[in-house]
């Protein structure tokens, strides 16, 4: 499950995207019970990563996900894909072992990690976004950096990957669930003034069950290449 | 079709179809809801087709981990297994990501060329399947399926890390699909030392990636 991992672009566009997930491990018990129910501890992650303003915020119920995503309204439900408010997400009492928000600034991540530290939940909790970034976070967070997972990118028959931006939007998803050609297909209506970027956003976003996609960078993209190739 | 992340859904005259060989049962066109006439639908799978929809469809658990997704906890939780001590490197080998999909042949072949090299991680969708000793698959028939992507995860000494990084580079020139590499690192301090390394060895990290912040409790 490396699923926030590889996600592609430049400096610029990488430094307004963070994803911050938490997790337990199946198979060490202690920290399963480690200060107190872990729904009561997930719940309060929940909540503090809603408190700082999230692009996605999702969490698991045993019956479904549930998934808050900037610009996603009920009107653009489709399929199994339904919008969840982040009070929603916040107050929900019935939720599992792992949740995952994502965020345009490094200062949202900063206070999530303070509060983080403070509430000493025990859930252990990765960072995906630049590594200076990210380093920077802990250190004002008040924490080191324990282990790295390093990208060593794409190998191998590298011609059948799709050109950027392409890649760019669709690796905001790491399990592949938004296709290329969909993603061309939003660039084009976009260009064309069919679709607004945050409603495209948001059709590619809703695709990512995870929901660790920022529709707030996939804008910018859209937008910018609408722009550039007017 | 535009939503097929595997462009499996054809149209021939006057008949759209899903390409069955193509297709990885990731099921984005069901959830996606696009097709206003309903007629998606997913046959039941017998094995080893069963693997498609286990490696595809992020909203399947698979049966060995538990866990949703295609991986293992990996560094996720290392603050709270110790997985990765210092002096360890790890390797995730995504097989077929991003977004190219991959048959369990070419799976294999990296598989093969690894093992006795480096330690398979056990709980993980394809070790599994694989005689960890030779690297090949107990089921042949695994072979021919296509999955969007499968991770070959495993671990080595920071000693070693660099002959198999550079078994990778060779290995990359002889599949048909393409892999997302991950290097694991214990941090000491702010120095990666691994990544010191690979950089001094001509190999380029890339400026983003994966922080567990060590707030896991209790600590390995």
């Amino acid at each position: 499950m490396t699923h926030t991992h590889h996600r592609r672009g430049s400096r610029a566009s990488l430094q307004h995207d963070f994803v911050v997930l938490a997790m337990i491990d199946p198979a060490v018990k202690a920290q399963h019970t480690y200060g107190g129910p872990l729904r009561e501890r997930v719940r309060q992650f929940l909540e503090i990563c809603g408190r700082h303003n999230p692009t996605a915020l999702a969490a698991r119920t045993p019956e479904k996900r549930i998934r808050y995503l900037k610009g996603w309204t009920p009107t653009l439900d489709s399929g199994i894909h339904h919008a969840a408010s982040l009070k929603e997400i916040m107050t929900c009492e019935d939720i599992e072992g792992i949740g995952h928000a994502v965020y345009t600034n490094k200062e949202a991540v900063v206070g999530v990690l303070q509060e983080l530290k403070e509430a000493d939940l025990g859930l252990s909790i990765v960072i995906s976004g630049l590594f200076e970034e990210v380093f920077d976070a802990c250190d004002r967070g008040g924490l080191a950096p324990h282990t790295v997972n390093m990208s060593l990118g794409t190998w191998g028959k590298t011609q059948l990957l799709p050109k950027s931006p392409i890649l760019e939007v669709c690796t905001m998803c790491g399990h592949a669930m938004i296709s290329p050609n969909l993603v061309t297909t939003m660039f084009d209506r976009v260009k064309k003034g069919v679709i607004t970027p945050e409603d495209a956003a948001v059709e590619l976003g809703k695709q990512c069950t995870c929901n660790i996609f920022n529709t707030a960078r996939a804008v910018e993209l859209l937008s910018t290449t609408t722009l550039a190739e007017s | 079709m535009v939503y097929c992340p595997v462009n499996a859904i054809k149209a021939r005259d006057d008949e759209v179809y899903v390409d069955q060989d193509l297709c990885v049962e990731c099921s984005v066109c069901l959830k996606s809801g696009v097709c206003k006439q309903e007629a998606f639908y997913q046959p039941p799978l017998n094995w080893p087709r069963t693997l498609r929809a286990q490696f595809s469809d992020p909203l399947i658990a698979h049966p060995a981990t538990g866990i949703m997704g295609r991986g293992t906890a990996e560094m996720k939780t290392n603050d709270v297994t110790g997985r990765f001590r210092e002096g360890d490197v790890g390797f995730a080998i995504e097989m077929g990501r991003p977004g190219i999909s991959t048959r369990f042949d070419d799976v294999e072949k990296v598989a093969m060329a690894l093992a006795g090299k480096v330690a398979f991680e056990p709980i993980n969708p394809v070790t599994i399947l694989l005689d960890a000793e030779t690297g090949r698959f107990k089921d042949p028939k695994v072979r021919q399926e296509r999955v969007l992507s499968a991770i070959i995860e495993c671990k080595t000494t920071e000693d070693n890390g660099l002959a198999i990084l550079n078994l990778l580079h060779s290995l990359a020139e002889e599949i048909n699909t393409v892999f997302s590499l991950c290097v694991i690192n214990k941090c000491r301090g702010h120095t990666i030392p691994f990544k010191e390394k690979i950089v001094a060895a001509g190999f380029t990290p890339r400026i983003n990636g994966k922080t567990n912040v060590g707030l896991g409790r209790p600590l390995a």
